[in-house]
């Protein structure tokens, strides 16, 4: 057993939840939201290695002095998608009584350009299963709002404070939908 | 074993396939409860006297129905039973069957290790209605289910006349037109438009067209 001098702590992220400690804003930020509600300007942050980048978003942060951080944080409002589809199943997103889930996962929204033909597989889940079409968006000629559920980005409630929030869809039909591709999927 | 005992559990030239017999024994007698005459008494002696048999005697066990896997005719009666929520009575009626005694009857047949074979033209409305039936069951929600099924056949038309009722008294054509929009017509099944199927390859988009992608400079990074 240790002496208890030169032992490291051991990290939990349980021992930092302290629901007593949670400010109402944040509580109460999330009240009225479920999932499948849109966020506006969400974060779009992942760790990366700036010698081994995939993504052109990676690439082009893999050329810049914040590629030091080892995580890709794009800050720039056109650099990151317009929207975002919280994932987040309603029950743990509002938390009825003690919380203890601070954050919320967030699928990047974005506008996708295609043919005709991907556009009603993808709104008929013919393939395409990382793709929610967002009905609750009209887009232009040729295109298709989609969430991407091939990435989610954390955030803390805290976040969804003041935040612009919209439906992503227009009927419950899509909500099903997104409730049982999350589920086929993860 | 016991010289009295029950002939379930020593079945006549029993074979391997009906090995199980005496087993599903138990099953069989819950489910022959509805057989019985309410007022015969005396069908089911292992129920005690002050035992009361509800109407869901008229939903199938289902593991009666996995034990009958080697006795199609007896498991496409019970898929009804399950599909359509039915006595016997009225399942053989739907089925163009002389009644519930002759069920009954091949029932026992089975029970006792003899083999049940039934003339093909016997059962040929029986199969019918078990395809007719099963197809709209799995249209609805999958075969698995009943409370869709169950529902469209009591859905009446606007003449006020239900599949149900046409099954019962034979008109196996109607209920066969009622069901054609839906098994036939994709755009008419109450299953959603969209389907998440698991991908046996994974699709590319094609290239069109797109906007420009952003350009990225040094402070749109943090």
């Amino acid at each position: 057993m240790s002496d208890g001098g030169d032992e490291p702590p051991a990290w939990s992220l349980q021992a930092g939840i302290e629901p007593q400690a949670w400010p109402q804003t944040a509580r109460d930020a999330t009240a009225g939201l479920r999932q499948g509600a849109l966020v506006v300007s969400p974060p779009f942050i992942y760790a990366a290695s700036a010698d081994h980048a995939i993504h052109a978003v990676t690439r082009a942060w893999a050329a810049s002095p914040s590629s030091q951080s080892g995580a890709v944080n794009v800050v720039s409002a056109e650099g990151r998608p317009p929207y975002g589809l919280i994932v987040t199943q309603t029950c743990d997103l509002v938390e009825e009584g003690k919380p203890k889930r601070p954050w919320v996962q967030i699928a990047p929204v974005y506008l996708l350009f295609a043919n005709s033909g991907d556009r009603t597989k993808i709104q008929q889940g013919r393939g395409f299963d990382y793709l929610v079409p967002i009905t609750g968006l009209t887009p232009p000629e040729g295109a298709l709002w989609v969430a991407d559920l091939r990435v989610l980005i954390p955030a803390e409630k805290g976040w969804l404070v003041g935040r612009e929030t919209l439906a992503a869809f227009d009927d419950e039909a899509g909500y099903d939908r997104l409730a049982q591709q999350l589920g086929h999927r993860f | 074993m016991s010289a009295t005992a029950d002939i379930t559990s020593t079945p006549v030239g029993a074979t391997a396939s009906r090995a199980y017999a005496g087993a599903i024994g138990r099953l069989y007698d819950g489910a022959a409860a509805s057989f019985a005459n309410p007022t015969a008494g005396g069908s089911n002696q292992r129920l005690p006297s002050d035992a009361r048999r509800t109407p869901a005697a008229t939903v199938a066990d289902p593991e009666v129905i996995a034990d009958l896997a080697d006795a199609p005719e007896l498991r496409a009666i019970e898929e009804l039973r399950t599909w359509l929520h039915l006595s016997y009575e009225d399942v053989a009626r739907a089925a163009g069957l002389s009644g519930a005694s002759l069920l009954h009857h091949w029932r026992q047949r089975y029970r006792t290790g003899s083999p049940v074979r039934p003339r093909a033209a016997t059962v040929e409305q029986l199969w019918r209605v078990h395809a007719l039936v099963r197809a709209v069951a799995e249209a609805l929600e999958g075969a698995d289910q009943s409370y869709a099924v169950s529902l469209w056949v009591r859905d009446a038309d606007d003449a006020g006349v239900t599949p149900l009722e046409q099954l019962l008294t034979g008109r196996v054509d109607g209920v066969q037109r009622r069901a054609r929009k839906l098994l036939l017509d994709s755009s008419a099944h109450s299953s959603p438009p969209w389907r998440v199927a698991g991908l046996e390859h994974d699709d590319e988009l094609a290239a069109v067209e797109t906007p420009p992608a952003p350009t990225y400079q040094d402070s749109d990074f943090a």
